[in-house]
């Protein structure tokens, strides 16, 4: 019995090891969206010129040739339209709830800027991802399709995408090696409900510290290799801006998500005899103490 | 003694004749790249081969200043530790000359001759296939694909 349990013991790591390989890495949403001036509403922007059409459809083609998919954004559009919620009058908060809804995880944003003169046309093409999550920039590439005589400014539009797609590409890939390495990017906001009788300065748990001394040393242990940072803490609030947690769970080797770190949170929260509410968007976990 | 003499010549050798590569950007389009690389060589043959052999090497370790399709390099910059990382694939790609498959074009821009410092070298216009050669390092695992 003893020798069968010594096997199994032995085996187990190499299992668990197969079995990882095996599970898929959840892949991050791209939605590729138009830059929108103010006033300029999101959903006709595309219906109106052929040009920006031009361009979006050109950086998703840069993005299946490299065997990946993106969200597609003309469909987002019109099931957001669909959506009564969404009316012209909070248009401006649109893009922010059409990139929300979308679910996607990161987004390009494209400009075009047309060039007329005597001395021929051009097209510039301002390409920047985004983390859906954070907001950090991902990737930044200017693209330029050089002067032409030609009116064909979607043939000039492609060139420009052309010349820098592959770039911006490689930046974005760059930054998901990071993320692999060092784990990807989640915000923890810790707050109270108005019942509450807690405070971030309150002594919780047996070792007698404050609220928020106990919720960093716990970050200290749990984000992904001890990397976190806090934007700030008052007695009503303590926001962790930057939290990392792995892609792939070390034990297992499935998937790890935000929500499953809300889970560990939650409860660690229980330990310390806290009652939460747990809600997740996105990268965006919200605890509520009771 | 003699036989380590010989090997540390040999060495030297071979670092002196793979730092004689000189590799420029001409043009690109999408998934081309055209370089013009200066390489030398005992035979007009040797020197053809450590032209094709330095442009894909630049591609892959160096990068290509200019360029919109490999301004940074492809592999890494650490050339050692991702050569011992990927040892076979490596030895197949140089060693067993798999690096010509990805060679489009090879158009000769100054004959095999003497240059100024009387070492016989060759120009040459070299058409690389960025697309394949991206897709091949992907399939065997030397780089990520595009994602997490």
């Amino acid at each position: 019995m003893k020798k069968t349990l010594l096997i199994i013991a032995a085996l187990l790591p190499a299992w668990l090891n197969a079995m990882a390989q095996d599970v898929a890495t959840v892949q991050p949403k791209i939605m590729v969206i138009p830059y929108t001036q103010e006033g300029e509403d999101l959903r006709t922007v595309l219906e109106d010129d052929a040009n920006k059409r031009i361009v979006l459809t050109k950086i998703k083609e840069s993005f299946d040739n490299r065997g990946f998919s993106t969200v597609d954004f003309t469909a987002k559009v019109k099931a957001v339209s669909q959506n009564a919620a969404f009316t012209a009058d909070n248009q401006s908060d649109l893009k922010s709830m059409l990139i929300e809804s979308s679910g996607a995880d990161i987004y390009v944003e494209a400009e075009i800027l047309v060039n007329l003169s005597s001395t021929g046309n051009s097209v510039r093409i301002i390409l920047t991802g985004y983390d859906t999550s954070t907001g950090t920039s991902l990737s930044n590439k200017v693209g330029e399709s050089g002067k032409f005589y030609t009116d064909d400014i979607g043939k000039l539009a492609s060139k420009a995408v052309e010349q820098c797609s592959e770039e911006f590409l490689s930046t974005m890939q760059t930054k998901f090696n990071d993320i692999v390495e060092n784990g990807r990017s989640v915000i923890i906001n810790f707050g109270f409900d108005n019942s509450s009788p807690y405070t971030m300065s309150s002594e919780v748990g047996t070792q007698g510290l404050q609220l928020s001394d106990e919720l960093e040393l716990w970050m200290e242990e749990n984000a992904y290799k001890n990397n976190y940072h806090i934007q700030g803490v008052t007695d009503k609030q303590m926001i962790f801006d930057d939290v990392r947690i792995p892609l792939k769970d070390p034990k297992t080797g499935r998937n790890y998500n935000a929500n499953r770190f809300g889970l560990e949170i939650f409860k660690f929260m229980k330990g310390l005899g806290l009652q939460i509410q747990r809600d997740v968007k996105g990268n965006t976990i919200y605890i509520t103490i009771n | 003694m003699l036989r380590k003499i010989i090997t540390l010549l040999c060495l030297t050798l071979c670092i002196m004749t793979y730092a004689q590569e000189r590799v420029n950007f001409q043009t690109d389009g999408p998934g081309v790249i055209s370089l013009r690389v200066t390489a030398y060589g005992k035979k007009a043959k040797d020197a053809t081969a450590n032209a094709e052999m330095a442009a894909v090497k630049s591609i892959l370790f160096r990068g290509v200043p200019g360029s919109n399709q490999v301004e940074t390099p492809l592999a890494g910059t650490d050339e050692d530790a991702i050569m011992t990382q990927h040892k076979d694939y490596f030895n197949e790609l140089f060693g067993n000359g798999r690096y010509r498959s990805f060679i489009l074009s090879n158009v000769l821009v100054t004959g095999f001759a003497k240059d100024a410092t009387k070492k016989k070298c060759l120009t040459a216009d070299i058409k690389v296939n960025l697309n394949a050669l991206r897709s091949d390092l992907e399939t065997h695992q030397v780089i990520r694909k595009f994602g997490f």
